[in-house]
């Protein structure tokens, strides 16, 4: 799985950005990082369940796509 | 105490939560591929002596309350008092059980700094809209203010969700707990007041509107605290929040819009202070945080001329007329109505129209209608 996040926004509003590829991390990490995914129940995230009300502050965003080979991608 | 678990279970709507822990941590670090290890250890050494950061840190860590620990002595105020409540988050990210509170209104002074900080500069926030202008707490209504801190690990941020603060800890280099600088409780405060009075929607021009009057009565407040005047105030955002790696950087500056920080680490401040370079990008919400340096560099040449306690006045004025969807030019028109208004009944001084008007055109807005 190819992981990809950025973010910015509150009030230092740095903007990063997290990369990592779960084919070519040690193995102990990429199952950490699998598991991780897996217990976020992101895959059962709607855009619509992440869409920020633009009436208020909204601390942070992200924008996170997960890549696999294979199967369900994932954009949020 | 137990604190009402049903309601902190909804106030705690992160939008983070299905990001993984591992993952934010290493966002939290993102930046060690630019700052070695050693740059890193040496400047946190430098901060202050090495043994007595372990002897606190080992003092701290055997007495870090856990999420739904209930610490004896600490209350909450009752509701709608504008009391503080100050949470510690425990280092945890997302939602946990209820966050340990610390200190409550009136309560003593706790061994945490970063509780006293987030405590005292709620207290300096609130004691400033009471007694200056008239405004009792975010919401007019008594709202207390609650202060989640030590969120995460590491957390180099901090914010209001809508309801309450959430302060991260920083990583001791880059950026210390942002609980520590004024500017940045009474700025993300702010945004409550905002959510409260016009609501500016949080995207583009009314965005940076937001961020804008955030950032106006984060340094008035600050100005007030410290005894400083237009004239010798830095008008820096966030440097107080700079680590010892960025040290004499900060993150906006009102009078000098892009001229807050140009580093390799962070980068460059992309700010512009007129409206002729306006920044337009997908990011930030449209650029909130950016194009906020253009009414930024207005509400410093206004304070310069009629002092900043005076130009908050009017600030204040505007926020509550605004409408939602702002546009600068709208808040070129707000502002200089406010600022008649003002004069009229003596609260600023004779010119201050004529000055809100020159201050306007010098980053090229024109309050026409």
């Amino acid at each position: 799985m190819r992981i990809d996040l950025q973010g910015s926004g509150g009030f230092a509003n740095l903007k990063l950005a997290y990369h990592a590829d779960t084919d070519t991390l040690p193995p102990a990490q990429a199952e950490e990082l699998l598991k991780l995914v897996e217990s976020s129940r992101v895959f059962d995230l709607q855009q619509s369940d992440l869409t920020p009300a633009l009436h208020g502050v909204r601390p942070m965003y992200f924008l996170i796509s997960f890549r696999y080979l294979k199967g369900t991608d994932k954009d949020l | 105490m137990k604190q009402n678990k049903k309601k902190q279970t909804a106030l705690y709507p992160c939008h983070c939560t299905f990001v993984p822990p591992y993952v934010l941590d290493r966002l939290s670090k993102a930046s060690e591929a630019t700052v070695s290890q050693e740059t890193r250890e040496a400047a946190r050494a430098s901060l202050t002596q090495d043994n007595q950061i372990r002897a606190n840190r080992a003092s701290q860590a055997a007495n870090t309350p856990k999420p739904g620990d209930v610490i004896e002595g600490v209350m909450a105020p009752p509701k709608g008092t504008a009391g503080r409540e100050v949470y510690s988050c425990a280092s945890q990210w997302g939602e946990p059980p209820p966050y340990a509170l610390m200190r409550g209104e009136g309560d003593p002074l706790t061994a945490d700094d970063a509780v006293n900080a987030a405590y005292n500069h709620g207290g300096a926030v609130r004691d400033y809209y009471k007694n200056k202008l008239g405004r009792n707490s975010i919401d007019n209504l008594g709202m207390n203010q609650i202060h989640n801190i030590h969120f995460g690990v590491q957390y180099v941020n901090a914010f209001w969700d809508g309801t309450k603060m959430t302060y991260g800890d920083g990583d001791g280099a880059i950026f210390t707990n942002f609980t520590k600088d004024l500017d940045v409780v009474a700025h993300e405060l702010t945004h409550g007041v905002t959510q409260h009075t016009c609501n500016l929607i949080y995207k583009d021009q009314s965005g940076a509107l937001n961020e804008h009057f955030s950032d106006v009565f984060g340094t008035v407040i600050e100005q007030a605290i410290d005894g400083k005047t237009a004239h010798d105030a830095d008008w820096l955002i966030g440097d107080g929040v700079m680590g010892p790696v960025l040290t004499g950087e900060a993150l906006r500056s009102m009078r000098a819009p892009g001229a807050a920080y140009d580093n390799p680490i962070i980068g460059k401040d992309l700010q512009p202070d007129h409206i002729s370079r306006y920044y337009f990008t997908p990011w930030d919400n449209g650029g909130v945080h950016i194009n906020s340096g253009i009414p930024n560099k207005v509400f410093y040449l206004v304070a310069m001329d009629i002092g900043t306690d005076k130009a908050a006045l009017i600030w204040y004025d505007t926020l509550q007329k605004l409408p939602p969807d702002a546009i600068f030019q709208t808040f070129a028109v707000y502002l200089t109505d406010s600022a008649r208004l003002l004069t009229n009944n003596g609260q600023v001084p004779i010119g201050t129209t004529q000055t809100v008007r020159i201050a306007l055109k010098e980053v090229g807005l024109f309050p026409i209608v």
